[in-house]
């Protein structure tokens, strides 16, 4: 993987006050899926992202907990509501304590 | 114990380390083990488990999933959620779970929402073990469970696990 941990953000370049708009946020990541022997799964400590935290303006407002079950390099499409102009945030936790963080402006007009 | 500091006397020095350094008490390494994680159960189970016996009702009429027929590759397969909900501190959709009946720890993900979110939405890419219903369910604010499927054929399978 080129760059493990890399966050990239997109969100539209303005957005209406008062409307809902879409953030995009994607981590590279290998989350490893659970490995099987003989039918049955392997004990270790796999990594993998299993919380996402999204806030606006500084508030949490969607969290999401993936499982091993989530692709490689974890996207999510995010609704919000467009109120202020200001920072959005995603905050990506793997289970081997790795936190990878991104941050978008959104122009409201 | 021969060394300077015994055995408890560490442990205690550990847990002021993490609380000085702000670490939530959820400790964020190690996550990873089996027993971290969800059981190997079958999806009905899985429900049991988050919803107890709370009934889960049909919300075709509400939950909007987007998926392909057949997807060529399980370990990556688009989807898209819409729950319809007007997303206000009164009626708003509190989460979202998605569900492959057919992986081994059926729970892929699940998602908190607030009423800032604006809308009850979510698109990502799941790992698919095998073809078979893939699940959506919603729960609500005044604790409504609802649920939704879409049946998709994996022509390579996931692994999901």
């Amino acid at each position: 993987m080129a760059d493990p941990g890399r966050v990239k953000l997109a969100v539209p370049a303005s957005v209406r006050r008062g409307t809902v708009a879409r953030l995009r946020a994607l981590v590279l990541h290998p989350q490893e899926r659970v490995e099987r022997q003989g039918g049955r799964s392997v004990e270790r400590n796999y990594r993998f992202v299993n919380r996402v935290v999204v806030t606006y303006l500084g508030r949490d407002i969607v969290e999401l907990e993936p499982s091993t079950a989530i692709s490689e390099n974890p996207s999510f499409t995010i609704p919000f509501r467009a109120t202020e102009t200001g920072l959005l945030k995603v905050t990506f936790f793997d289970t081997h304590g790795g936190r990878f963080e991104g941050t978008a402006e959104v122009k409201v007009t | 114990m021969s060394r300077g500091l015994t055995r408890r006397a560490w442990l205690g020095l550990a847990t002021l380390g993490a609380v000085g350094a702000g670490v939530r008490p959820r400790i964020a390494a190690a996550q990873g083990h089996l027993a971290n994680l969800a059981p190997e159960e079958p999806i009905a189970a899985t429900l049991r488990r988050l919803f107890a016996d709370r009934p889960i009702k049909d919300g075709a009429a509400v939950i909007g999933i987007e998926m392909p027929l057949i997807a060529e590759d399980g370990g990556s397969v688009p989807i898209t959620v819409e729950v319809k909900s007007p997303m206000t501190p009164e009626n708003h959709v509190k989460a979202i779970y998605i569900l492959a009946e057919k992986n081994p720890r059926p729970l892929n993900v699940k998602m908190s929402l607030t009423p800032a979110a604006g809308q009850a939405f979510v698109a990502t890419n799941l790992r698919l073990a095998d073809s078979g219903p893939v699940r959506v369910v919603a729960e609500m604010s005044d604790g409504t469970v609802l649920m939704a499927a879409r049946e998709v054929r994996v022509t390579v399978a996931g692994c999901a696990a």
